[in-house]
């Protein structure tokens, strides 16, 4: 058998078509074939390519591209799961790193957490793949360089005051084969694609910035045509004009009153707020020393009331477009959609069947790794709030004193989920049911459950948005993956606000 | 992964490319054991192998003025396999020599020359060190030592850092080492945060780590008080100092932020914002172990002081940048982040920290901060871990999570009273794609008011 790394021959501009191939499952199958002595094992072969693209005031960056390949094997004795993964993908270096799996599962013995059995790892067998109208690959280099440097040039044209124009634009083509003893046999093929651009501008002392939408927060899977939108260009020079707009913007005022978040910033308090402390694996205490725990306890599924009635929050791997879709989760767990919380109140975790196992809590099919060389841990796939009966004026119409904030650029959260503050990059006032002026440096902190608590109305399907984030990082060893993020407009009540300094 | 291998992969894509070409050449790897523990029990653990080889191509095509200059960065990984990895080598060429048609000239590319940064670099290091780790299969019984609830990541094996480039500069830094990153937890959920790390585990040291904060938890058994929001006395442990002056990486101390106008310091710089004279922030690679070249092979100075007694001395400026800028560069990595960082120490002792605080709040750790105002310099966080009340000089009990929003200039600048003579090394236990390098070396700080908002 040849010892050359079989799938990944083809490296090109990304976002390129199916990687997958009967080769790898057969390269794959056959060390595990001919293991013995253990109560389950599978090997798990993960290639991904990616591409980064920055421009920056009409010129080139850097240009970079990426290819990581490598397998991770798991294997399961006694009850304890152990893993080694490699880059080695020879056929003795495939079975080396089976029998350095099983040595690992042997060395826990009696002191795992909990005695696990093959159930945590289903047999499987099935395929997905990202939707890609229009694939990176039929684009070339000069002509997407050239519409890089166009943006930047956009976003410098609004104004002399624009210091600094940026463009990103990244791909990461990832195709995933699993093949297990117990049968279980997936591929999936995902292709994403992450956008940014932004704008500084200074007049004076004063400097800001803006992007669309938040930093990456464009991050979808599927092709070129989730990058150039139809709403392409007015995206990019409402960036230029937004940045100049804040220069002579209010600062946001402090005090306690209506909040509206736009969809864009509703991304990250889902995430912070409500992904995070529903996590089961930090329940259970994995992740305590690191991203930490959670103010919700076990006995809190099916009893409590995490939010106003109009709250509900789906954890949803089959919306086509949004970034965490996928078939199965990285333990061969089928994903489907779940609710998580409904009228307000908490049902269920994300948890994948190892937590579910320890927990007794239902769970969703989410233990996912970043790639071959880390293990799957319980993460945000998909995570949504689903859209209410509120349009877009009966939110701004009643709200009397308030701001409506966008875009986020400032994050904190405690170990436990509780107190958040966050940073936004551009908001309005809103006085009397109208919105009137623009504000800059917007920042709101809150409590978790008073805060959705507080959840007076969420927007309708018109007002619903998909945004994602490739940032996503907990685990030990760390790990840092993408989630993805839908909600409509929302408008939450008795909220704390305030500016900033500069 | 040796250094001949990496060597002997570079020298092979040297002689392949032609006048107009050049590349400077990057390695990252790592063969790393982690055992994650959570309640004293083995949660997860696993090896792993992982080589990225990270080419920088640079060609010229139609001039030999370095000012019509391409560059593309192509990465793989390696598989150990010196005929597989040859090819793939190869193969990255001629897609990098076929890719780089599309790319606009790059006016601020800086093509690879024999001499980048400091003045009295040598043009080749080669560092590989041995360590003395615990052996595979003796790990869980080790670190297992206690009836208390630890929690956390054990990770231990060879790291590899190198970069070589085609103008002849060649460094490699291989060492074996271990982090030990754990919290004791008390069953009320109340943690002290712990780390033992180093090239060769010591029983008795990891012993001493144990005793020590099962002695701090018996602390946090008593209830917790809850603080009203307002500005309070504070003391930083060496841990908390470190986590605050770890935000001058993000946008503060690059030369490039600075120019494009997200610099965190720039209020600093213009002279309408300052820190303490007591407060100084130098990178000093005698006194953390990182290695000096970045991943153009480019050497920084053993010693870079950024703020010499509140004022601001240097920034970290890239090849890159020093060429848009017309400065001179100092050998940054990319990002133009903090590298060795050393915080200077006072004159207060460690020993006195509670005394010295008097009545206030002891901060044993910060949590995830952010800027809130990065142009004002403002940071967002939390407290955590082993945060105590102290009443005239005595700890009294934890207190309930707090967060906290106030600038780096009030912190250390106007409120700083003074920091610690005893610094203490914060290693490193970040493992995103790689196990990372190094640490941040801080005394502790006693700091006159801190806003505490929620």
């Amino acid at each position: 058998m040849s010892n050359s790394p079989s799938f990944s021959s083809s490296f090109g501009a990304g976002n390129s078509g199916n990687h997958l191939s009967t080769g790898m499952v057969n390269k794959i199958k056959k060390p595990l074939e001919r293991l013995s002595g253990v109560e389950w094992a599978s090997l798990r072969a993960v290639n991904e390519r990616s591409t980064q693209r920055v421009f920056r005031d009409e010129n080139l960056e850097t240009h970079s591209m990426g290819e990581s390949a490598g397998v991770m094997a798991e294997v399961l004795v006694r009850g304890q799961i152990g893993y080694a993964a490699t880059t080695d993908l020879s056929e003795a270096g495939l079975e080396n790193l089976l029998k350095l799996a099983k040595a690992r599962a042997e060395e826990v013995a009696s002191r795992g957490v909990f005695r696990f059995d093959s159930q945590v790892r289903p047999k499987s067998v099935g395929k997905y793949s990202s939707s890609v109208e229009k694939s990176f690959s039929d684009i070339s280099t000069s002509e997407l360089s050239d519409l890089m440097i166009k943006i930047t040039r956009e976003i410098r044209q609004v104004s002399p005051k624009i210091i600094r124009a940026m463009s990103i634009a990244v791909t990461t083509d990832t195709d995933h084969t699993y093949v297990s003893t117990n049968g279980s046999q997936t591929e999936q093929s995902v292709r994403l694609v992450a956008s940014d651009f932004s704008a500084i501008a200074q007049e004076g002392s004063v400097i800001q910035k803006r992007t669309s939408s938040g930093m990456m927060a464009n991050s979808f899977q599927g092709g070129y045509e989730r990058f150039v939108t139809a709403d392409f260009w007015d995206r990019v020079r409402l960036v230029g004009e937004n940045a100049v707009e804040l220069l002579s913007a209010e600062d946001c005022p402090t005090g306690v009153m209506d909040l509206v978040l736009s969809p864009d910033q509703m991304m990250l308090q889902i995430h912070e707020s409500i992904g995070h402390p529903l996590e089961l694996d930090r329940i259970l205490g994995d992740e305590r020393n690191y991203a930490g725990s959670s103010f919700v306890k076990l006995h809190d599924f099916g009893t409590l009331q995490y939010g106003s009635e109009v709250m509900n929050v789906s954890f949803d791997p089959t919306v086509a477009g949004e970034l965490a879709s996928y078939a199965f989760d990285d333990c061969g767990n089928p994903a489907k959609k779940e609710m998580l919380i409904e009228k307000g109140k908490l049902l269920r975790g994300l948890g994948g069947l190892e937590s579910q196992l320890r927990s007794k809590v239902a769970g969703v099919a989410n233990q996912r790794a970043c790639l071959w060389n880390r293990p799957p841990i319980d993460r945000m796939a998909n995570l949504n709030l689903e859209p209410g009966t509120s349009s877009y004026s009966d939110i701004i119409s009643s709200v009397e004193n308030g701001v409506m904030m966008s875009s986020n650029r400032s994050w904190s959260i405690d170990d436990y989920r509780n107190k958040f503050q966050f940073g936004c990059e551009y908001a309005k006032k809103i006085e009397n049911g109208k919105i009137t002026k623009t504000l800059r440096n917007p920042n709101y902190r809150g409590i978790t459950v008073p805060f959705w608590t507080g959840l007076k109305k969420v927007g309708d399907r018109s007002t619903f948005k998909v945004y994602g984030t490739p940032f996503c990082g907990k685990g030990e060893p760390n790990q840092m993956i993408a989630v993805g993020h839908a909600s409509p407009l929302c408008l939450f009540s008795n909220i704390e606000v305030f500016g900033g300094v500069s | 992964m040796k250094s001949e291998y990496f060597e002997s992969l570079c020298q092979d894509l040297f002689k392949q490319l032609n006048g107009d070409e050049a590349a400077t050449v990057s390695l990252t790897a790592e063969d790393s054991e982690f055992v994650r523990l959570n309640h004293a029990k083995v949660r997860q653990t696993g090896l792993v192998q992982d080589a990225k080889f990270a080419v920088k191509y640079y060609n010229r095509q139609n001039s030999n003025s370095s000012g019509h200059t391409r560059e593309l960065e192509c990465a793989f990984s390696l598989t150990g396999n010196r005929e597989v990895d040859g090819e793939g080598l190869k193969n990255r060429l001629a897609f990098c020599r076929k890719e780089i048609q599309g790319l606009p000239v790059q006016p601020f590319s800086q093509w690879p020359v024999a001499s980048v940064g400091a003045a009295t670099a040598s043009s080749r290091s080669v560092t590989e060190k041995k360590g003395q780790l615990l052996p595979r299969g003796k790990v869980v019984e080790t670190l297992i030592k206690t009836d208390k609830d630890l929690t956390g990541i054990y990770q231990a094996g060879q790291q590899v850092r190198a970069a070589a480039s085609s103008a002849g500069l060649y460094h490699f830094f291989s060492n074996e080492n271990y982090n030990f990153d754990f919290s004791l937890i008390h069953p009320n959920e109340r943690a002290v945060k712990c780390e033992v790390a180093g090239t060769a585990f010591d029983v008795s040291a990891y012993e001493k780590e144990l005793e020590r904060a099962e002695k701090q938890l018996e602390l946090l058994a008593k209830p917790g008080k809850k603080l009203a929001k307002g500005d309070y006395r504070v003391f930083m442990a060496p841990s908390a100092v470190a986590e605050l002056v770890h935000m001058f990486s993000w946008g503060a101390v690059s030369e490039a932020a600075m120019r494009q106008g997200e610099c965190a310091l720039r209020k600093l710089k213009e002279g309408t914002e300052s820190f303490s004279p007591k407060f100084s922030l130098i990178e000093d690679f005698r006194q953390v172990e990182v290695p000096r070249f970045n991943s153009q092979g480019e050497l920084a100075p053993e010693s870079l002081p950024l703020i010499l007694e509140g004022k601001l001395q240097n920034l970290w400026r890239s090849a890159r940048t020093a060429k848009e800028y017309g400065v001179v560069a100092n050998g940054a990595v990319d990002g133009e982040g903090l590298r060795a960082p050393v915080v200077g120490a006072g004159s207060l002792s460690i020993d006195d920290a509670y005394r010295d605080l008097g009545t206030g709040v002891y901060l044993s750790n910060l949590h995830y901060l952010n800027w809130s105002d990065q142009v004002a310099a403002r940071v967002t966080g939390l407290t955590r871990y082993a945060c105590l009340w102290v009443e005239n000089g005595v700890p009294v009990c934890p207190i309930e999570t707090m967060r906290w929003d106030d600038t780096l200039f009030r912190l250390l600048g106007s409120e700083l009273l003074d920091f610690t003579k005893e610094q203490s090394m914060n290693p490193t236990s970040q493992s995103y794609e790689f196990r990372a390098v190094g640490g941040l070396k801080a005394p502790g700080a006693l700091i006159r008011s801190m806003h505490f908002t929620l």
